[in-house]
C-alpha cells in the first residue's frame, strides 16, 4: 500500500512534535513528498534534516501564518496536493470553572478554526484536482469527553463533527475525509499554553489500554497511510477509534 | 415540574422562538425568570406579557455576558437554573464558508454558552441547579448544508456533557436538548437568509416538524427534580429525525 503513494504529496500540520512528527517521518520515509508546519524553529529544522521534508514555520494561532504556509506549501509541492493530515493542536489541562476565557479562545482557535482554515484551502485545491485526501488526527476525547480537559474535549468534539460534515461535501468531488481519533499516545501532545507544559511532558502517571501499552506516532501513520492509500478508496466520513480498546467499553479493576 | 424545584432561571437568548418559549413556559409555573437576548422589541413584548426580566446584551460584544450574568444575580438572588438558548445559524457548506461566519458561528455558539456556564457554575453549586443547553440535531447528525453549524453545535453538545462531570461533584446537573427542524425557530431563519431550493427542512417521520414548545417542555422537564438522575443527557425532540434515515424533504 506504501508503494502507491511515492511520490505523491503531503501537507501535515503539527509536525514538529508528537504524533504530526511521526506522521511527517513515515510519509518521507514511503517516498512522498512532504511539506509540514509548526511552531518552533529548532524542532522543525531537526525534523527536516531527519526525515528530508520540508519545513514551513507557521503558528496556528496566526492566521496570516496559516495562509502563508498554505500557499507556500502549494509552491514546494509543486502545485498539487494529495493528502493533507491535521495533527496541530494544543491540550489544557483544567476544570471549565477555571478555564481562562483567554485560554479557552485560544483553543477553539488552535484545534477548530485552524483545522477548519487549512482543512477549507485544501479541499479547494484538492476538488480541482477531482482527487485527494483529507485526514484528521482528532482525539477519543471526541468520542467519550475526557474529564479533566474538558475545554479540549469540547473542541476536538467540534474537529470531528468538522471531519463528518466535510466528507459528506467533498465526496462528489473526489476528495476523502476521515477522522483518526487515538487514544493516550507517547510522546504526547507538547503544545500547552504557557504555564501549564507539564501537563503532557510526563506519561508515568497514565494508565496503558487494555492492549497493555499507550500508543505510538506510529500506529496513527500507519492508519494514515492506509487511509491514504487506494485500499481505502470508499472509506469517508469514517472515524477510526485507535486507543487499544481503552474507551469502548467499563472495565473493572482488580484491586491487590 | 414544581415551581419550588427551580424558582430562578436564566435564559440567555429568550428573544429567540425557542428561548422565547421556554420563558413562556418557565413562567406560567411561577418561576423567576430573567431572559438575555439582542431583539429589543420582543424582549420587551415577552417580558411585558409574562412577567420576566428582560436583560437586553449581545453575547458577542464584550463584556455582555458577565453584565448580564451579574444583572441576573442581582434581580433573582441567586440561580437556580440556566437555559443556553443563545444561537445563530448560518446556512454554508464548509468550503464556502467565510471566516467572518465561522467566527459569529463559534462566539456565539461555542464561546458565549462556555462564558455563561462559567460566570454561572457557583451560583448554580450553591442548591443544586441545573443547566440545560439547546443543541441541535444537527449536532449528532451534521448537515452538509449547515457546515460550521454542525460543527458548532457538536461542541456545544460536548460541553454540556463536560459540565455534567465537572458540576456532579458541585450538585449541578448539566443536559442538552437536540430539537429537529423546528417551525418558526432556526428553520425559518434559514428560510430567510438564504434563497433556498424549493425544498423544506427535512420533515422527520413523525410527519411534522418540531414546535418550540415542545422543545420548552423537554427543557421545563430537565430543569426539574423529576429529571434529578439525568446529567450528561441529550434529549432529542425531533420527531424521530436521528433514529434512522427517515427523514424526507418535500418541494414548497
Amino acid at each position: 500500500m506504501s508503494a502507491e503513494l511515492r511520490g505523491k504529496t503531503a501537507l501535515v500540520t503539527g509536525g514538529t512534535s508528537g504524533i504530526g512528527r511521526a506522521v511527517v517521518e513515515h510519509l518521507a520515509e514511503v517516498g512522498m513528498q512532504v511539506a509540514f508546519c509548526g511552531r518552533d524553529a529548532e524542532r522543525g529544522a531537526s525534523v527536516a534534516a531527519a526525515s528530508g521534508a520540508s519545513f514551513i514555520r507557521s503558528d496556528a494561532t496566526d492566521r496570516d501564518d496559516c495562509d502563508r504556509s498554505v500557499e507556500q506549501a502549494a509552491s514546494l509541492l509543486g502545485g498539487r496536493l494529495d493528502l493533507f493530515v491535521g495533527c496541530a493542536a494544543m491540550i489544557f489541562a483544567a476544570p471549565l470553572g477555571s478555564t481562562p476565557e483567554p485560554i479557552f479562545r485560544e483553543l477553539v482557535e488552535v484545534n477548530l478554526t485552524a483545522t477548519f482554515r487549512y482543512s477549507r484551502a485544501c479541499f479547494e485545491v484538492m476538488r480541482r484536482q477531482g482527487r485527494g485526501v483529507i485526514t484528521h488526527v482528532v482525539s477519543d476525547a471526541a468520542l467519550r469527553g475526557i474529564h479533566h480537559i474538558p475545554a479540549y474535549s469540547v473542541t476536538k468534539a467540534g474537529v470531528l463533527a468538522l471531519s463528518e460534515t466535510l466528507a459528506a461535501e467533498a465526496a462528489p468531488h473526489g476528495v476523502r475525509v476521515n477522522a483518526i481519533c487515538p487514544g493516550a499516545v507517547f510522546p504526547g501532545m507538547q503544545t500547552t499554553p504557557e504555564g501549564y507544559e507539564h501537563h503532557a511532558e510526563d506519561a508515568s502517571t497514565w494508565g496503558s489500554a487494555p492492549s497493555g501499552r499507550h500508543g505510538t506516532g506510529r500506529d496513527v501513520s500507519n492508519a494514515v497511510l492506509w487511509l491514504a492509500s487506494e485500499a481505502a478508496a470508499h472509506v469517508s466520513g469514517a472515524t477510526l477509534r485507535l486507543d487499544g480498546a481503552a474507551g469502548v467499553a467499563t472495565r473493572g479493576v482488580s484491586r491487590a | 415540574m414544581s415551581a419550588a424545584t427551580t424558582r430562578r432561571v436564566l435564559v440567555t437568548g429568550g428573544t429567540g422562538a425557542i428561548g422565547g418559549a421556554v420563558v413562556e413556559r418557565l413562567r406560567t409555573e411561577g418561576a423567576e425568570v430573567v431572559f438575555s437576548g439582542r431583539n429589543l422589541t420582543r424582549g420587551a413584548v415577552l417580558a411585558g406579557r409574562t412577567g420576566a426580566t428582560f436583560v437586553p446584551g449581545d453575547v458577542r460584544e464584550s463584556g455582555a455576558v458577565a453584565a448580564i450574568v451579574a444583572e441576573a444575580l442581582g434581580v433573582l438572588r441567586g440561580l437556580d437554573g440556566l437555559v443556553l438558548a443563545t444561537g445563530i445559524l448560518h446556512r454554508s457548506p464548509l468550503s464556502e464558508t467565510t471566516d467572518d461566519a465561522w467566527d459569529a458561528l463559534m462566539e456565539t455558539n461555542v464561546v458565549a454558552p462556555f462564558l455563561f456556564a462559567r460566570a454561572c457554575l457557583d451560583a448554580l453549586s450553591d442548591g443544586g441547579g441545573a443547566i440545560v443547553a439547546i443543541a441541535s440535531g444537527a449536532a449528532d447528525w451534521p448537515e452538509a448544508e449547515l457546515g460550521a453549524y454542525s460543527v458548532s453545535k457538536r461542541a456545544l453538545l460536548w460541553m454540556t456533557r463536560m459540565l455534567a462531570v465537572e458540576g456532579a461533584t458541585r450538585g449541578v446537573r448539566s443536559n442538552a436538548v437536540c430539537p429537529g427542524h423546528t417551525a418558526a425557530g432556526m428553520g425559518s431563519i434559514v428560510d430567510r437568509a438564504t434563497p433556498g431550493d424549493g425544498m423544506s427542512p427535512p420533515v422527520p417521520p413523525s410527519g411534522a416538524h418540531t414546535t418550540a414548545s415542545e422543545v420548552a417542555e423537554a427543557v421545563a422537564y430537565l430543569l426539574s427534580d423529576a429529571a434529578g438522575g439525568s446529567t450528561g443527557a441529550t434529549l432529542s425532540v425531533d420527531g424521530g429525525m436521528l433514529a434512522a434515515l427517515r427523514a424526507v424533504r418535500v418541494r414548497q
